[in-house]
């Protein structure tokens, strides 16, 4: 894990950590504007279709417009394991910041706060906030102690190809065989001429180029994976 | 230990766990702690060998899935939340008395101030209210007036929809404002206080005692003391981060956020059930005003034992 990365890393009562990636601002700009979008598109149907109903219409559809506008990210947080639509289409999901799934009382808390993440306009707030806290918080989110992180990708099982094992000449960093291992897996997804072309950067470790050259490589990470 | 016996070894609690993960009966529930500890410990041990970071990430994301499953806090059902307003939100309201006191006092204070002093000088209304919306009050509350547009039970829904979005809604914003050091119901309590003293009294001077408090006496409890203990959650909150204490600011602020959510909740019910009688119930005119004003005041005899009583024996 690099310094770099926005990682926040918990730790378990098992003594294990875990890591959680905060989403930053773009992305979440971006689920909220899609969340809008529904929203509103839902309150003009509504509009539409309740109008032929007359002044009961109206009632029905402020009541409507009350719950859109204050309780649909509620609702869907906590029902949707911690994503409104918004936030499922851009892979991002709500939680708190320990980890566990969100409940109904943080969500009404960093919803309603929204109004003061809101001021003086256009989300000033939650963005300065944003910025100023290590996890990509804004007020709302400090105050219920959530975070929005990115979700994780699905996990995948890849196999590593199959090869001839290839015992190692030279004693190898743990770094160095675990990114000979991640070469590995990856090699699957890069086509030949590529994979190939990065086997070459271990020709020294390998003492062959080209297909051989992967072969070797490939058979070394084999050899990491599951001996002899 | 080589990577390739490691996965053969334990692939088979993996996948049971996962399997558990996505309902399927692959573990019994008793037996799922013991196998999430042994994850744990896999995937520490998997990082510390340096294993294939595609191996690395699946137990991780095993991991961090148990974790949410198994301390997520378990919902909190219609029932539970039934049981919190009925019994819990008053414990909560108590706790917090000194604060219910302070808004109530800013609320109700202001409130009564201005209705004597409007009564007393009929013409300080103008202070507040323009000509206009003087008349306009007037107006509304006028037994003359003939009801405009729709009538009936349409209109009641369409005046029930409107008192649940402004309602509602001035509730929720006067909690959250609340975060701003308490300033926003430091504001708005005081202003909506003197807002309605000055309208009853002008309306009293007028003479429209009967429609007016016809009207009023129905919702008034439910929606005032909402309001007002809306307030009380926006101070806790405010008050909180001003004042942490031993605490750190952050984990004060939260915890005084969680109180006045819970307090904001049981409000925001309370506002709830006075727009169901404010839109179906304070307009009727069939029911002479006197029965209305009689069951209003009841209303805020049962409102107030309640908050000062129910819940106290079982804790």
């Amino acid at each position: 894990m690099q310094p770099i990365d926005t990682v926040r890393t918990i730790e378990t009562p098992e003594g294990v950590e875990l890591h959680l990636r905060p989403a930053g601002p773009v992305v979440r700009l971006w689920a909220f504007f899609v969340d809008q979008v529904i929203v509103w598109m839902a309150l003009m149907f509504a509009a539409a279709g309740l109008a032929m109903l007359g002044p009961l219409g109206m009632g029905l559809w402020l009541i409507f417009f009350f719950l859109a506008q204050w309780l649909y990210p509620v609702f869907f947080e906590v029902m949707g394991a911690g994503r409104t639509p918004g936030k499922r289409w851009l892979h991002l999901r709500v939680i708190m910041a320990d980890g566990r799934p969100i409940g109904w009382g943080p969500s009404l808390i960093r919803n309603l706060l929204r109004v003061v993440d809101g001021l003086p306009g256009a989300y000033t707030v939650g963005l300065v906030s944003l910025l100023l806290t290590r996890n990509f918080q804004r007020i709302g989110d400090l105050a219920a102690g959530t975070l929005v992180v990115h979700e994780e990708a699905n996990a995948f099982v890849p196999m590593l190809p199959a090869a001839e094992p290839v015992p190692l000449t030279q004693s190898l960093t743990l770094e160095e065989q675990s990114a000979i291992l991640s070469f590995a897996e990856r090699s699957q997804r890069l086509t030949a001429a590529r994979s190939e072309e990065l086997a070459n950067v271990l020709s020294p470790l390998s003492g062959a180029r080209g297909a051989e050259g992967l072969g070797q490589v490939l058979g070394i990470a084999r050899f990491l994976w599951g001996g002899r | 230990m080589r990577q390739q016996l490691f996965e053969q070894q334990n692939l088979q609690l993996w996948e049971d766990l996962g399997g558990w993960l996505n309902q399927q009966p692959t573990l019994a529930t008793e037996e799922v702690p013991a196998a999430y500890r042994q994850l744990c410990h896999h995937l520490a041990v998997a990082r510390e060998r340096h294993y294939s970071p595609a191996l690395v990430e699946r137990l991780q994301q095993l991991a961090l899935r148990l974790h949410q499953r198994i301390y997520g806090v378990k919902g909190e059902g219609l029932q539970e939340a039934f049981r919190f307003l009925w019994q819990g939100f008053p414990r909560e309201v108590r706790g917090e008395w000194r604060l219910v006191l302070v808004s109530g006092l800013l609320f109700f204070g202001t409130w009564v101030a201005a209705f004597l002093l409007v009564r007393a000088h009929p013409n300080l209304v103008h202070l507040l209210l323009s000509p206009e919306e003087a008349a306009k009050f007037v107006q509304m509350y006028d037994p003359n007036t003939p009801v405009a547009g729709a009538t009936g039970a349409t209109r009641d829904v369409m005046m029930f929809g409107f008192y649940i979005y402004n309602n509602i809604g001035i509730d929720f914003q006067i909690f959250a404002s609340g975060l701003l050091a308490g300033v926003g119901p430091l504001f708005f309590l005081p202003f909506n206080g003197l807002h309605g003293g000055v309208v009853m009294a002008h309306l009293t001077n007028k003479g429209l005692t009967s429609t007016f408090y016809g009207f009023i006496s129905g919702h008034s409890s439910f929606e005032l003391i909402g309001a007002v203990l809306s307030g009380t959650g926006g101070l806790r909150m405010g008050l909180s981060l001003m004042h942490p204490g031993r605490r750190s600011r952050l984990a004060s602020l939260r915890e005084g956020a969680r109180k006045g959510a819970r307090l904001l909740f049981g409000a925001a019910v309370l506002t709830f059930i006075a727009a169901c009688f404010e839109g179906f119930w304070s307009g009727n005119t069939e029911v002479p005003w006197k029965v209305k004003v009689a069951v209003g005041l009841v209303f805020w005899m049962a409102l107030i034992l309640w908050l000062l009583l129910a819940g106290r024996r079982d804790r």
